[in-house]
């Protein structure tokens, strides 16, 4: 068949760069592809900076007593709810209280934003936490005050940790399907998102939602999403650890 | 800072040596209690101004704790309650009217573990100025930088590298930049933790020289568990035991005739 010019073996472009079909010869990722990253973009603007917030004012500025304690075990137990259970909370507020756009990267990126948010923060506190109280009593003993001190030199020193935790709550937000389901991302979608409220789908919910189809010909498109995602993960769980390595323990 | 205090300084003179100076720090019935534990009883301690005074006693006495009440780094610690006066230069620093980091600016502090701040050695020192704002322009800084690195005896070890990292630099070289990172906030008290216990003895030497000539400029107080060294740098001694002061006086008459028996048995080196 090769001979005849039937098939050629040789890297599908297309796969990368069109949306979904109901043909498999047609269908490619770029629609889910762009559907992650809207989502992603919407998780990581609302959780880094209430994540890093909450950490830092629980871990600096927090009394300690019965409330913080308190709030503090919820947000260890939060860490361990399951994630469908998150895709049932925005179902609930964001699409029936709210209204929100059903299948859209915003609600999608609300509800992952809950969902790493406790990732994130503890992930924050723990970095914080480990910069030596020898750097905070250098700067109070030349008179920084206590919010100097803080936003001088103990942030600083955590933020490679604090990057680091984000980019693997990012990655667990990346490869989460259940929740999605459940906001109605799971639609076929033929056309590439172009805003944060128009109709999407994500990288995991397209595998999953591949691999049910009878067509063998989408048994090797799923195959091919599957790459694609892996390699994301990869590559954001190669930085992580980069940023590790490169900022280890400098004092 | 206060300007009838400046003005009431006398000039350093050869009697500096003596420890005759009016009294810098006084402090009156200073107790400490750490949640239940009572680690301070009733201290009162006069400090003159313009010299050493160094607190000795053996370990977990208290002399940390009183240490950290002069310039209230005690408030970090939660469990931590301070009763009692302390003031300086007549001015109660647990005024609750007191502006805490105005006085950390004028009571520096020197640490038992070298601890400069993980950035360059000119930002280590520059920035307490900076946050005080002490300096106009660059260049102002640069000379406050520089007169600090050269009080603390580190200029010409480090003229040439001001932008290495300070905690590249050897430990007793670390220790001289955080005393030069506390004279550039120009302080008029320096508090000094045991600062050569993570030192060779030729870093040692080298920061009690310091010691005795910063002396001429700053009220110095500093703990130490080396007998010797109170012996060689200070003016005062007071002798800690069990959260009490038992004794003070010159450092000569402590170390040769001391009054009490207990300050005897711990020079002696019976307990300690
Ligand atoms: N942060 C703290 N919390 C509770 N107790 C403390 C704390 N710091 C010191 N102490 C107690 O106070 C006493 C005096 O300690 P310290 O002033 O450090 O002694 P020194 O410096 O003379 O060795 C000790 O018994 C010590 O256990
Ligand atoms: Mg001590």
């Amino acid at each position: 068949m090769r001979a005849k010019g039937v098939v050629e073996t040789g890297f599908n472009w297309g796969f990368l760069t069109s949306g979904d079909s109901r043909e498999a010869e047609q269908a490619g990722i770029l629609g889910a592809l762009v559907g992650s990253i809207f989502t992603m973009a919407v998780t990581l603007v609302i959780c880094l900076p209430i994540g890093v917030g909450a950490a830092i004012y629980l871990e600096e500025f927090a009394p300690k007593n019965r409330w913080t304690d308190i709030i503090e075990i919820n947000i260890n137990n939060l860490a361990a709810v399951p994630s469908i259970v998150y895709g049932l909370l925005g179902l609930a507020v964001f699409l029936n209280f709210f209204g929100m756009p059903r299948s859209s990267a915003v609600v999608g990126g609300f509800v992952l934003a809950l969902l790493v948010l406790p990732t994130i923060i503890i992930a924050s506190r723990a970095a914080l936490k480990a910069v030596p109280p020898s750097i905070r009593e250098a700067a109070l003993g030349v008179g920084a005050s206590h919010q100097q001190a803080v936003f001088h030199h103990t942030l600083p020193l955590a933020m490679p940790g604090i990057m680091t935790g984000t980019i693997i709550g990012m990655a667990h937000a990346l490869g989460e399907t259940a929740p999605l389901l459940l906001i109605g991302m799971v639609a076929f979608i033929v056309d590439v998102p172009t805003s944060f409220t128009s109709a999407t789908t994500a990288l995991p919910v397209q595998i999953y939602l591949w691999s049910d189809l009878p067509e063998v010909a989408f048994q090797a498109k799923t195959s091919a999403a599957i790459l694609v995602l892996l390699f994301f993960l990869f590559v954001m769980n190669g930085l992580a650890i980069v940023l590790r390595k490169r900022f280890e323990r400098r004092w | 800072m206060d300007a009838t205090a400046t003005a009431a300084r006398p000039k350093p003179t050869a009697s500096a040596t003596l420890p005759a100076n009016d009294p810098k720090i006084v402090a009156k019935d200073v107790n400490v209690y750490y949640a239940e534990k009572h680690a301070l009883k009733d201290v009162s301690l006069d400090i003159p101004e313009r010299a050493v005074m160094a607190f000795i006693g053996p370990s977990g006495c208290g002399k940390s704790t009183f240490l950290r009440c002069i310039n209230r780094m005690n408030d970090t610690i939660a469990s931590c309650r301070v009763v009692g006066s302390i003031k300086i230069d007549d001015q109660d620093i647990y005024d609750p009217s007191l502006d805490v980091v105005q006085l950390r600016a004028r009571v520096g502090m020197v640490f038992q573990k070298p601890n400069p701040f993980p950035k360059s050695i000119y930002e280590n020192i520059a920035y307490g100025p900076r946050i005080h704002g002490l300096a106009r322009s660059k260049a102002e800084l640069d000379e406050i930088v520089e007169q600090a690195l050269r009080k603390a005896s580190l200029w010409n070890e480090v003229k040439d590298r001001l932008q290495d990292t300070g905690t590249g630099l050897s430990g007793g070289q670390q220790q001289r930049l955080c005393i030069a990172r506390a004279i550039a906030v120009s302080p008029e008290v320096i508090l000094m933790d045991e600062p050569c216990s993570a030192l060779d003895p030729i870093a040692t030497a080298k920061i009690e020289e310091l010691i005795d000539e910063l002396r001429q400029n700053f009220t110095i107080v500093i703990v130490t568990h080396s007998m010797q060294q109170a012996a060689r740098v200070s003016q005062r001694t007071a002798f800690f035991h069990l959260g009490v002061i038992v004794e003070t006086g010159p450092t000569e008459r402590i170390f040769t005739s001391p009054n009490d028996k207990r300050t005897q048995d711990y020079i002696t080196g019976r307990f300690g």
